[in-house]
């Protein structure tokens, strides 16, 4: 053997360097492959033993916490059943996998469950020390664990952690901002959305629906710092506002709304239109006569003319009837004739599907007065 | 002093530039695949990173989710439409609609669907933006449960024409355009849409998915219930095409704003973008990526700011060919598709004008997409006639193969690892054996005959003036008459008869680095 390498040696040895180095790489490729198959096996083993080890502690752990959340203990027993998890949790030398594995499962419990049973496992959360490494996390230079970390002190419904977690709302890191203002809402309330006051950073959409649905939640109250949201530099924070608006009936600032029909950002407008129509704002109609003259972008157009069906009378009926007539525009001419629809005037549609020449305008009457589309 | 050799015959000259171009090109082409490997892993940890803990719940059940239009084209798909729709009818989503187009099929799709869904025709005014093969009936179903399902009944003009007919009748903002005989994941759409809604700054116009093998998975209801690896070799060498296509190339486009090319068979536009380009155009084979390269242009060309995203996640299954003479023929047309995009948009190439597109996606596409295969070819014809007339030095040239070979290996290998530690889809340590099996034949049988299937495709595009599709048939996820609980995915016989510009809509995705 040791000869047969000595050959290859001095065989290498007497090539040209383009060989040598052709050579060489290919040995280092194959080498690579054959290390790298050994690594995705054994990524594989351990991978199955974290699994076979989740699987045993959940096995151990569970039924504990389910005596925890749906048993009345005292507090002693309380105790003895959190020193009992923690030893489970300790019986391997993967402490740190254990919490996570556990962390996640009381999550589970926690997404599921409702009342007491909430409470219950709350207290398990800050007994067993998740919350305190939560809150060790918070200050981890990954910007995943930290948002990581923030997500699960407000699932767990972490109340005292706010003002920590507070620190975040304009965090450079977006993922870590979205985080921490999402959990500033749920355990905060609508106080807590004081960070909208001076917010610069932009709300992508994907936050505001998650804002929003944890802002369906709060109990019916006036949210009196809307008026300086509306007047927010940052568009996103305005269109924000107008949805809390809309979804929480908010009617105070109405002169405000009537106001950002005129904004410059043509999606702040549709915002404040479809606002204008929920809210019943029916004194804004002579407002949305003069955007629709304004404007020449067909969306706020047609949310016009969808809010005069839902808001207007006799004179919104012969406006829609107009722009039924004369418009060339399909989209507009689709919206009036379900503008009238919606108003109840078949009358108007009927003799316009009469009088009408046009195939395309006959259609799209058929097209509305057909209940099933 | 140095002496120099000035006795250079011109065959020597010759030579030297072969050996430049070939050997040169391939280490670039290489280095080129190891850095968007890289960049792909690197993306493909952050988007885990960042899903980890997103709840999906918010958007379900907001009222402000954007509305989306699933359109989905289908022609002689009878064995297995009714199915399919089904599975499109339950993604998880607040605010979509399904709209299926009959692109005139010849079967009894239409009729199975109107007796399956309860359909009748309703008097729907199209709005024809965009010009189109005459519709003959939108149908809606009389049975509420299925009242977001629209199906239009139009006479034959190909996928491009139906997708545009879909888009005259569609209501949403957005359009998720996939192939019929696609299962999609389940939160497939929350997924893609996520991008659209998430980037604050960004105007996301168009978003791509991941599409990955269905063939020997397991199938319940609609859903994808067990990944498997394919039984048939060939299918396994695309599994491989596919992952290191999709996990490799496109998540490191997509990461640097450079794809040229959102598949057919899932990818999120925007409606109106779409409209404002043209929609699909009817001419061209390669429909998929000359609607992404358009839509690309035009919103440089009217200064509109954009960017096109990738997710990482496998939303999408579709079963591949497993016939040598299938695959040869969905090659062949891929090619030529791909070739008739780069020309009709050739202005793109360098032109600092289309930034990143211009100076860095088009001239990849062109030179590693299009021309590799080229290259390849002439050069292996090139070195076996040099080393048989004796001009060249033989014993390199098997290093170089090795090398080669090597490379291919191990980058299939590294695949495999990233696989593992990100999506984790193939969970039984026989089929990961199977795979790296098949990564160790893959490149002496299947890559020569990908190579032959562009070059035929060259050749039918320049010199046979081929430019239409032929015709797949499809059995489908399910043979009919079967229960689809626990069926598993068969790779469907095809036929693939090429006489005359029969229009068909089975486009496959195409998995271009």
């Amino acid at each position: 053997m040791r000869q047969f390498i000595i050959d290859i040696y001095y065989f290498l040895l007497a090539l040209e360097p383009r060989y040598k180095i052709v050579i060489i790489l290919v040995i280092v490729l194959l080498i690579f492959a054959a290390v790298m198959i050994s690594i995705v096996l054994r990524e594989r083993s351990r991978k199955n033993s974290i699994e076979a080890r989740e699987r045993r502690i959940k096995r151990q752990v569970e039924p504990i916490i389910q005596e925890v959340v749906f048993t009345d203990l005292n507090a002693s027993d309380f105790k003895d059943a959190v020193k009992k998890i923690n030893r489970i949790v300790d019986s391997t030398l993967y402490r740190r996998s254990n919490m996570n594995i556990l962390n996640e499962l009381l999550i589970y419990y926690h997404r599921n469950l409702g009342g007491e049973a909430f409470e219950r496992l709350e207290n398990l959360y800050r007994e067993i020390g998740l919350k305190q490494i939560a809150l060790e996390n918070l200050r981890n230079g990954e910007w995943h664990i930290r948002a990581k970390a923030i997500n699960d002190l407000s699932t767990m419904r972490m109340g005292e952690t706010l003002f920590e977690i507070l620190q975040y709302t304009d965090a450079d890191n977006v993922h870590v901002r979205n985080e921490a203002q999402y959990a500033a809402v749920k355990l905060g309330g609508k106080k807590a959305m004081s960070f909208l006051n001076d917010l610069e950073s932009p709300m992508s959409e994907w936050q505001q629906i998650r804002l929003l649905d944890q802002s369906r939640k709060f109990e019916y109250e006036l949210i009196d710092n809307i008026g300086p949201w509306l007047q927010s530099k940052n568009d996103t924070v305005v269109i924000f506002a107008l949805m809390l608006m809309r979804h929480l009936n908010q009617y105070h600032e109405r002169n405000q709304l009537r106001k950002l029909l005129y904004h410059r950002n043509e999606r702040v407008q549709e915002k404040a239109i479809e606002t204008t129509q929920e809210l019943a704002y029916s004194e804004a109609l002579e407002n949305l006569y003069e955007v629709y003259e304004l404007t020449k972008n067909m969306r706020v157009r047609t949310r016009i003319l969808r809010a005069m069906g839902e808001l207007g009378g006799a004179k919104e009926a012969g406006f829609l009837r107009e722009v039924l007539v004369s418009s060339k525009e399909h989209p507009l001419v689709m919206e009036a004739a379900k503008s009238l629809k919606r108003m109840g005037r078949h009358d108007v549609l009927t003799s316009y599907r009469e009088n009408e020449l046009s195939e395309k305008g006959e259609n799209i009457v058929k097209h509305v007065l057909d209940d099933r589309i | 002093m140095i002496e120099y050799d000035t006795q250079n015959s011109l065959v020597d000259i010759l030579i030297y530039i072969f050996y430049f171009i070939t050997y040169g090109y391939t280490v670039f082409v290489m280095v080129s695949y190891l850095i968007l490997g890289v960049i792909s892993v690197y993306h493909a940890r952050k988007y885990l990173r960042r899903n980890t803990y997103t709840d999906y719940l918010n958007i379900l059940q907001s009222p402000e989710a954007p509305s989306v239009s699933i359109i989905a084209p289908a022609f002689n798909e009878e064995a297995s439409i009714i199915e399919n729709i089904r599975s499109l009818l339950s993604v998880r989503y607040p605010n979509f609609e399904v709209i299926v187009v009959n692109d005139g099929s010849r079967d009894r799709s239409l009729t199975k669907l109107i007796e399956e869904y309860q359909l009748e025709p309703v008097n729907f005014a199209v709005n024809y933006q965009i010009e189109t093969k005459k519709i003959k009936n939108v149908y809606k179903s009389k049975n509420p449960t299925y009242n977001n399902l629209v199906v239009v009944d139009k006479e034959n003009g190909g996928k491009s024409d139906a997708l545009n007919a879909a888009l005259n009748v569609s209501e949403g903002d957005y359009t998720l355009n996939i192939d019929v005989d696609c299962i999609l994941e389940e939160d497939c759409l929350l997924k893609l849409m996520k991008p659209f809604l998430e980037e604050p700054n960004q105007n996301m116009i168009a978003t791509g998915g991941v599409v990955r093998i269905a063939n020997n998975c397991r199938v319940e209801k609609g859903r994808i219930v067990e990944v498997n690896v394919p039984n048939k070799l060939l299918a396994q060498f695309q599994t491989l095409e596919y992952l290191r296509s999709f996990l490799l190339g496109r998540v490191a486009w997509g990461s640097l704003d450079g794809l040229l090319l959102i598949s057919g068979a899932l990818g999120v536009f925007q409606k109106e973008l779409v409209i404002k380009c043209g929609g699909y155009d009817k001419d061209t084979i390669g429909e998929d990526m000359e609607l992404t390269v358009r839509m690309r242009r035009y919103a440089r060309e009217k200064d509109i700011d954009y960017v096109v995203g990738f997710v990482p996640d496998p939303l999408c299954w579709t079963e591949v060919p497993e016939s040598w003479s299938v695959l040869r023929k969905q090659r062949n047309r891929w090619t030529r598709g791909a070739v008739e995009t780069l020309l009709s948009h050739k202005r793109l190439f360098l032109n600092p004008f289309y930034g990143k597109m211009g100076m860095i996606s088009y001239p990849y596409w062109l030179l590693f997409e299009w021309l590799a295969p080229l290259i390849e070819a002439f050069g292996i014809i090139l070195l076996i006639l040099f080393s048989l007339l004796g001009v060249i030095n033989i014993s390199f040239l098997y290093l170089f193969i090795a090398l080669i070979y090597g490379y291919t290996v191990a980058f299939t290998i590294a695949t495999l690892y990233i696989e593992e530690i990100t999506f984790f889809q193939y969970k039984k340590r026989r089929q990961l054996l199977r795979l790296v099996i098949a990564g160790l034949i893959e490149p002496i049988i299947f890559h020569p005959f990908v190579v032959y299937c562009s070059v035929t495709g060259n050749w039918d595009y320049f010199f046979e003036g081929k430019k239409a599709w032929g015709s797949m048939k499809r059995v489908g996820f399910s043979k009919p008459g079967n229960s689809d609980r626990g069926k598993r995915i068969t790779g469907g016989k095809k036929s693939g008869s090429q006489s005359g510009p029969v229009p068909s809509n089975s486009i496959r995705t195409r998995p271009a680095t």
